[in-house]
């Protein structure tokens, strides 16, 4: 018994990909994926992919920021 | 930011309000995090995200009540690094540097895991375009609305992007652990 849902579109891949989806869609989307095979595999890289960035980007928040920053809207505020 | 004025300006300019001094600092990390990026880690990175930052208090009453801050502040990054590259007269983001010889610097990567390393090395060497869009989409997580405004492109253009820059990052990736040398550049 297929599951009815909507059809799953190009751009809904994208926006699981990108952890964008309401949680209703990223269902039925894993739903569709399960059942396609190729196309989960090539989705799961990219998630795969996008965890990886998401963790470079706050390894590098953790930088501390230099003065300067400071000094300059300390110097604006007043 | 001119196009502000049938806004009613934030109730906190001049001075600028704690409230808003205190956003502006939690955003500083984000703002170097951009400017790196969009310099392709140059070291003139802290440069633009310090201008920028004299340049947004300055024109503070023209953030909008319902604007994104952080994407205001870059808006202004990518303006402030275009003028700079006009003056010095190359090309914005990407010049002076050998492709081949780029690496992360040690400041930015030190605590990195190899992957991780590699994930940066292979984010700077994406064209100017996919860069940025990457960045703000998938490192920022802003919404493809404001990253279109960012980017001053349509929304669809930030979709195509996004997703031809994953590819281009994949590619790239994959080229290099397979010993082969990775394509460059994939932008147009």
């Amino acid at each position: 018994m297929a599951p009815r849902h909507r059809p799953v579109s190009a751009d809904d891949l994208q926006d699981f990909i990108e952890g964008r989806l309401s949680g209703e869609r990223q269902r039925e989307v894993e739903a569709y994926l399960q059942s396609h095979p190729v196309e989960a595999r090539r989705v799961a890289a990219l998630r795969e992919q996008a965890g990886r960035l998401r963790r470079l980007g706050s390894e590098m928040l953790t930088e501390p920021v230099p003065a300067q920053f400071l000094d300059i809207l300390k110097r604006l505020k007043n | 930011m001119d196009g502000a004025k049938d806004h009613k300006p934030l109730p906190v300019q001049e001075p600028l309000s704690d409230e808003l001094h205190a956003a502006l600092i939690a955003e500083l990390p984000h703002l170097r995090r951009f400017s790196y990026f969009l310099t392709r880690g140059s070291e003139r990175a802290d440069d633009i995200a310090q201008e920028t930052l004299v340049r947004a208090v300055r024109h503070i009453a023209g953030l909008r009540p319902d604007s994104n801050l952080r994407a205001w502040l870059f808006t202004i990054a990518r303006n402030v690094a275009r003028n700079e590259a006009r003056r010095q007269r190359r090309s914005p983001v990407d010049a002076n540097t050998d492709l081949a010889d780029l690496q992360p610097s040690q400041a930015q990567s030190q605590d990195a895991s190899i992957e991780l390393r590699e994930m940066h090395a292979a984010v700077l060497r994406l064209s100017p375009a996919f860069r940025q869009t990457l960045y703000l989409c998938a490192i920022e997580g802003l919404s493809y609305e404001d990253a279109a405004q960012v980017m001053e492109v349509p929304i669809g253009t930030v979709r195509s992007r996004l997703s031809r820059a994953r590819l281009a990052l994949e590619r790239d990736l994959a080229g290099r652990s397979s010993g082969r040398p990775g394509r460059k550049d994939e932008g147009r």
